[in-house]
């Protein structure tokens, strides 16, 4: 026996009663460890048979029963065993006959012979002489192999007792090195989990902002169409859209960006025109001159392309500009998060 | 190395099968033996573990790992034996989760139950003969020595039992543990011969 197993913990493990831990070690060494498949095996059979032998009590019997007997595979097991058993207890009476005779019937054939050799008194008592000098031969025989039996039994249970020593402690040391394993591994998968979190987040921001861009484009396409299927009596109707370009703010005095909304308009798309693309995500502040205060805030934004320029698209209900002059704060965020305010595009409404 | 469409779609080619089992032998060819001890080994595991169709479960492993080996062309592993195991681990797993999903009512478990006993009860007789000569032929086959040892290993009961075991082990100078494994195998042997004995008859 090594590794800390013997017959009553495989035996708890075939009836499915040993806690996880021990069942997965034992299922492992069931495929890796031929000496322990092979010691399974060996208390299997040795169960089967206390079960068809009525050898087993209580717990152990209803563990069998509800446990190991449900598998078709083991009640053909126990069925060989049956049979088996069977076929053994009649075989076996006629060998262990035929090897007990053997031996009667020389030592009947060998004291008829020396009985019909002797034919005096003196031949008698040489006779019953060496009859006793045999016996006590015999005996020595038998005496001193009883003791050299029991030495080698102690012998047997001392080397069993180290063995079992030092598998318990092989394991002991295994176990160590399995938790630390662990504990290194369940570190390193906190890591990671968190790095799969964060970029999650950014996956979900991202998506929020496509959805949000798509919805823009729909209503922007929905728009279009309206204009295009409007009816041509229905032409002059104001767009719900209106979309203006903006371009960057000048260095030094500069005449002020207007923009006139037709009535009716829903929605403002701003283009604003960037001078650089330098980060890979921008945020717009849409701030009430007059007030100084903020009335709208973009969601983090990706430039895109208008011909060789870069532009940003910031779209906002139309109900929101009720003073004549506004500024467009853009902010650049950078990779890591942090935002930096990099323009201010200024402009008048014109009733 | 073919990469699969899918998990599914995946087959078992004359070549990959060649590769599995060069893999399995650790490029000692063992005329497939080596193979269906593995095969063996499974089913013996999805059996312990109570899993509907054991022989199933089993090809389902094998098939995966040959499938790893053939996308990956090569599998890091202790042993082959130790990957089989954690294939086999997952597939029992995922078997698990299966089963919560389709649960079967406890009733329809004890009725099947009940037939499958009344099913063992009327066929016993007739099995129980048809396993008795295969066992008589059976056990002609065995090596006389064999033959011998499994005798001598079953005679006697309880304390008879054992010391007829410790002398058979003294007799062939072998420890009782190794003497325990050489009979278990000398009877896996014979069952062996009688199941087929008795699927044949």
């Amino acid at each position: 026996m090594k590794k800390g197993y013997d017959n009553e913990t495989i035996t708890a493990y075939l009836l499915g009663v040993l806690p996880e831990d021990e069942t997965e070690l034992f299922d492992e060494w069931s495929f890796t460890d031929d000496e322990f498949a092979g010691q399974m095996s060996a208390a299997e059979k040795d169960l089967v048979d206390r079960y068809i032998g009525g050898e087993l009590r209580g717990t152990t019997l209803e563990q069998f029963k509800s446990y190991y007997l449900v598998s078709p595979l083991r009640l053909e097991k126990v069925e060989f065993a049956r049979s088996f058993q069977e076929y053994l207890s009649k075989n076996t009476v006629v060998h262990a006959a035929v090897v007990e005779s053997k031996p009667k019937q020389s030592f009947t054939t060998w004291f008829l012979h020396i009985f019909a050799s002797v034919r005096s008194v003196r031949q008698w008592s040489f006779a019953l002489a060496a009859l006793a000098l045999l016996f006590f031969g015999g005996w020595l025989l038998l005496e001193n192999s009883r003791l050299r039996s029991d030495i080698s039994q102690l012998q047997t249970n001392r080397d069993a007792l180290q063995q079992r020593e030092i598998a318990l402690q092989e394991r002991e040391t295994k176990l160590q090195n399995e938790i630390a394993a662990q504990q290194t591994e369940n570190s390193a998968a906190e890591t990671e989990l968190a790095a799969v979190r964060d970029e999650r987040e950014k996956l979900q921001n991202s998506r929020k902002q496509i959805i949000q861009q798509k919805k823009v484009n729909e209503q922007q396409q929905t728009a279009l169409q309206t204009q295009q299927t409007t009816p041509p009596l229905a032409q002059n109707r104001q767009p719900l859209v209106a979309t203006f370009l903006l371009t960057p703010p000048l260095r030094g005095k500069a005449p002020l960006q207007t923009v006139t909304i037709p009535p009716k308009t829903a929605i403002i798309k701003m283009r604003l025109q960037l001078e650089a693309d330098e980060y890979p995500l921008y945020r717009v502040i849409l701030r009430d001159q007059s007030t100084g205060k903020t009335i709208f805030t973009s969601s983090q934004i990706k430039a895109a392309k208008n011909g060789a320029n870069k532009i940003l698209n910031v779209i906002f209900p139309a109900k929101l500009l009720k003073s004549p002059l506004y500024d467009l704060e853009v902010s650049g965020i950078a990779s890591g998060g942090a935002a930096e305010i990099i323009s201010d595009y200024s402009f008048k409404v014109m009733p | 190395m073919q990469k699969a469409n899918s998990k599914k779609d995946w087959n078992l080619t004359p070549a990959a099968f060649r590769r599995f089992l060069a893999w399995l032998d650790k490029d000692v060819d063992s005329d497939g033996r080596r193979y269906l001890e593995m095969r063996d080994c499974l089913i013996l595991y999805f059996d312990r573990k109570n899993c509907p169709s054991p022989d199933e479960f089993a090809d389902e492993t094998l098939n995966r790992v040959a499938r790893r080996l053939e996308e990956e062309g090569a599998i890091e592993s202790e042993t082959p034996a130790k990957y089989c195991y954690i294939t086999a681990k997952f597939v029992f797993l995922e078997s698990l989760r299966g089963k919560a999903k389709n649960t079967v009512p406890l009733d329809d478990v004890l009725n099947q139950k009940l037939k499958n006993e009344a099913a063992i009860e009327s066929d016993e007789k007739e099995i129980k003969e048809k396993l008795l000569d295969c066992l008589e032929k059976c056990s002609g086959q065995l090596e006389s020595v064999n033959r011998e040892i499994i005798y001598e290993y079953y005679r006697g009961e309880e304390r008879v039992k054992i010391e007829n075991r410790r002398a058979l082990a003294k007799n062939l100078d072998i420890s009782l543990n190794a003497l325990s494994i050489r009979a278990c195998r000398i009877r896996d042997k014979l069952e062996n011969c009688v199941k087929r004995c008795a699927d044949n008859s």
